[in-house]
């Protein structure tokens, strides 16, 4: 199968059980049986907007390789109908778990793809989905700390000193308190920040497909963050083989600028394809694969 | 772990700082002198520092003085690194 075979996009729009309809876009093979479906979980807020560029290359790549890849804007995200204001985050799990349930049918191998917030919502829907793989880009690890992360731009003018703290209870107690709240120009509803407070990166009981965690890091020497690590370390203690790599590239999802980083489209590629197959549970041994890869002896 | 290495390492990447044309130590000072740090960077900052360290930063504790200079933002890492 050529790697650069030719690939076909479709637009949906499709009625969802919990009512609106949502956004779908299928990037796949053109003229060939795809070898298996990805189905992407994006990520929340700006995160999702500074990501796009990544996710298309990503799909692309993937569908050029055989894969049928599935992109699903959550409920109230993108060109799925709804305001942002309205979604929650049953919403969204049920937007993921629908999509891989669907893709689930097929006698072929299922990836769910998570990048970042999504990728709680993708270990969700991977234990309710029989069979299937785990892709995570980026993970969030705690949802209530990326919760406190993403409400923090309201407090950001009074840190950077240009502006004044703001009067009245912070974003955080009104959503405690049932209220809705706009930060950085988005609505959040007490509902959805609920659920991504509560919501933790579990591995999947009884979970047996591969799981790869792909991060990136400017930083020498290259290691996984301090919070990824010490999660890797408790699903090993339950049994779960983690194929993790750190590779060097930019935080696209949080630079000012879009940026893209080609070396995570590749490896992406690479384990999906199943061509590396290497399971480093530890923090010194994926640091040294990624070592071993840069100087080409794994590629 | 290098503290400073990587709070530095951590600006340069969220502000696309090129290390070539700009110098960063611990002397630099930061807000006011550094246009690219605005509130949304100071967020970005924080959220970098808080994956990067294992830390939980509470918006109280922080305020224009931790981001005055690179030698207080990793006086303010260390800080809560020895908590």
């Amino acid at each position: 199968m050529s790697p650069s075979g030719a690939i076909v996009q479709t637009a949906h729009l499709i009625a969802s059980q919990r009512g609106g309809r949502r956004f779908r876009l299928v990037t796949e093979p053109e003229g060939r049986e795809p070898r298996g479906t990805v189905v992407f979980a994006h990520a929340f807020g700006e995160e999702m907007n500074k990501s796009r560029r990544m996710a298309a290359r990503m799909a692309r790549q993937l569908a050029a390789a055989g894969w049928r890849v599935v992109q699903r804007d959550l409920a109230g995200c993108g060109d799925s109908s709804g305001e942002f204001g309205d979604a929650t985050w049953d919403d969204w799990l049920a937007d993921v778990h629908d999509e891989a349930a669907a893709a689930a049918n097929a006698q072929r191998p299922l990836w769910l793809w998570g990048q970042r917030a999504g990728a709680l919502l993708a270990a969700a829907a991977a234990s309710r989905v029989r069979g299937c793989h785990l892709l995570l880009w980026q993970p969030v690890v705690s949802g209530a700390q990326h919760l406190q992360q993403f409400l923090r731009l309201h407090a950001g003018a009074r840190i950077a000193g240009t502006g004044t703290a703001p009067a009245g209870p912070s974003p955080a107690q009104r959503l405690r308190a049932g209220e809705a709240v706009e930060v950085g120009g988005y609505h959040v509803n007490p509902s959805l920040a609920a659920g991504l407070e509560q919501a933790k990166l579990e591995w999947p009981a009884g979970f047996d497909g591969r799981i790869v965690w792909l991060e990136l890091s400017t930083l020498a020497p290259l290691q996984l963050s301090a919070a990824s690590s010490r999660c890797i370390d408790e699903w090993a203690a339950r049994g779960a083989t983690v194929e993790a790599d750190v590779l060097s590239g930019p935080p696209f999802w949080q630079t000012q600028e879009i940026e893209e980083c080609d070396a995570l489209l590749q490896r992406t590629a690479e384990r999906v394809a199943g061509e590396i197959r290497v399971a480093p549970h530890t923090l010194a041994a994926s640091t040294e694969l990624h070592h071993r890869a840069e100087r080409g002896v794994v590629s | 772990m290098n503290i400073e290495d990587d709070v530095i390492a951590i600006l340069r990447t969220v502000l696309s700082l090129d290390a070539g044309t700009r110098a960063l130590n611990a002397d630099t000072p930061l807000l006011g002198h550094v246009a690219e740090l605005d509130s949304m960077a100071v967020v970005s900052v924080l959220t970098a520092i808080e994956e990067r360290f294992g830390i939980v930063v509470d918006d109280d504790e922080v305020d224009g003085r931790t981001f005055a200079s690179v030698g207080s933002l990793v006086a303010f890492v260390q800080d809560k690194l020895d908590r």
